[in-house]
């Protein structure tokens, strides 16, 4: 009888592992790249937060628009001071959920394609937005790589006039996050 | 006279368009040169974000911290950066370094349980503080 117990919570525990389906990172990586006709602009953050719980679909994003690194010091200063405010509005965030759980398999290593439907808030402003990329499991990470525009204007972003030839109207922003299980 | 002002007005321009270049075209500071605005526990900067974010926010953001503390965790960003968490045995967060990925080389080569000096950009709190463009300061 003990015996069959032991096996039985032996057994549980093992299903527990491998069902572990919360996934999270600290430092993911979201880079935007905005191309113009003047020049072309990019700023990386390798300090993304972010958990995906696969038993629910929730997902949520988190990071520091100070952590946006620029190549040109002026560039970042600008960003943070004059388009984003970050001292006011220090993080951007996304809060939303898988909408295909069904096709996505976690014991299954390879590729899914994941659509996302969320919130994401930028500079106090928050949107409805919808991104499609995809999911890899391998070697026992999770691997999520994904491609959106984000229209500044939509997040009450302003560009000067004079600068509108240097910095694009519609950003892309890229994700690529690599998560480990809780 | 009227030669004057203009040679006046043409160097006026040129000295304008040479600061402006040299602003355009700054880089970033070198760290590894640069004196720190603080130096502290890793632990004593976490507690003081946690117990007062705008406090805190207010005193560290954007300034260069130099913190000493106990590497709990090594892990490369997918774009090939290096972040460092120093936080003790017993602590679920503490301050997240971040390194650039030209800047990676030495900080790959550390493990949990190190002690080291990271000097970095306070950036703000997300689970972590988190310090960017970190370097590693050489025990002297």
């Amino acid at each position: 009888m003990k015996k069959k117990i032991v096996f039985l919570i032996v057994a549980l525990m093992g299903l527990a592992q491998v069902y572990a389906q919360k996934y999270m990172t600290r430092n993911g990586h979201i880079w935007f790249y905005s191309h113009a006709p003047l020049e072309d602009i990019e700023a990386h953050n390798n300090q993304v937060s972010s958990i995906i719980d696969l038993s629910t679909g929730n997902v949520a994003f988190s990071l520091l628009m100070k952590a946006f690194q620029f190549e040109k010091a002026l560039m970042q200063e600008h960003f943070n001071e004059k388009y984003v405010h970050s001292d006011k509005f220090p993080k951007a965030t996304f809060k939303g959920k898988i909408v295909n759980l069904d096709g996505i398999d976690a014991t299954k290593e390879g590729e899914y394609p994941a659509k996302v439907k969320g919130e994401l808030s930028i500079h106090g402003v928050t949107k409805e937005v919808e991104v499609e990329g995809k999911i890899t499991f391998k070697d026992g990470k999770m691997l999520v790589n994904a491609t959106f525009p984000v229209a500044v204007a939509d997040y009450d972003i302003k560009i000067p006039a004079v600068v509108a030839d240097n910095i694009a109207k519609v950003v892309d922003v890229h994700v690529e996050m690599s998560y480990d299980p809780m | 006279m009227k030669k004057n002002l203009l040679i006046l007005l043409i160097l006026a321009a040129l000295g304008g368009g040479i600061a402006g270049f040299y602003l355009f075209t700054k880089q970033h500071p070198d760290l590894q040169d640069q004196q720190p605005a603080y130096t502290l526990d890793a632990s004593a900067l976490f507690a003081e974000f946690e117990a007062d974010e705008n406090a805190a926010n207010t005193k560290y953001l954007d300034k260069l911290l130099e913190v000493q503390g106990t590497v709990a965790e090594v892990s490369e960003s997918p774009d090939g950066g290096i972040t460092l968490v120093l936080r003790p045995e017993d602590a679920m967060m503490g301050v997240q370094c971040s390194f650039l990925p030209e800047q990676s080389e030495a900080a790959k080569k550390l493990s949990p349980g190190s002690k080291v000096r990271v000097k970095g950009i306070c950036t703000g709190m997300l689970m972590d503080v988190n310090l960017s463009r970190c370097v590693l300061v050489p025990e002297s």
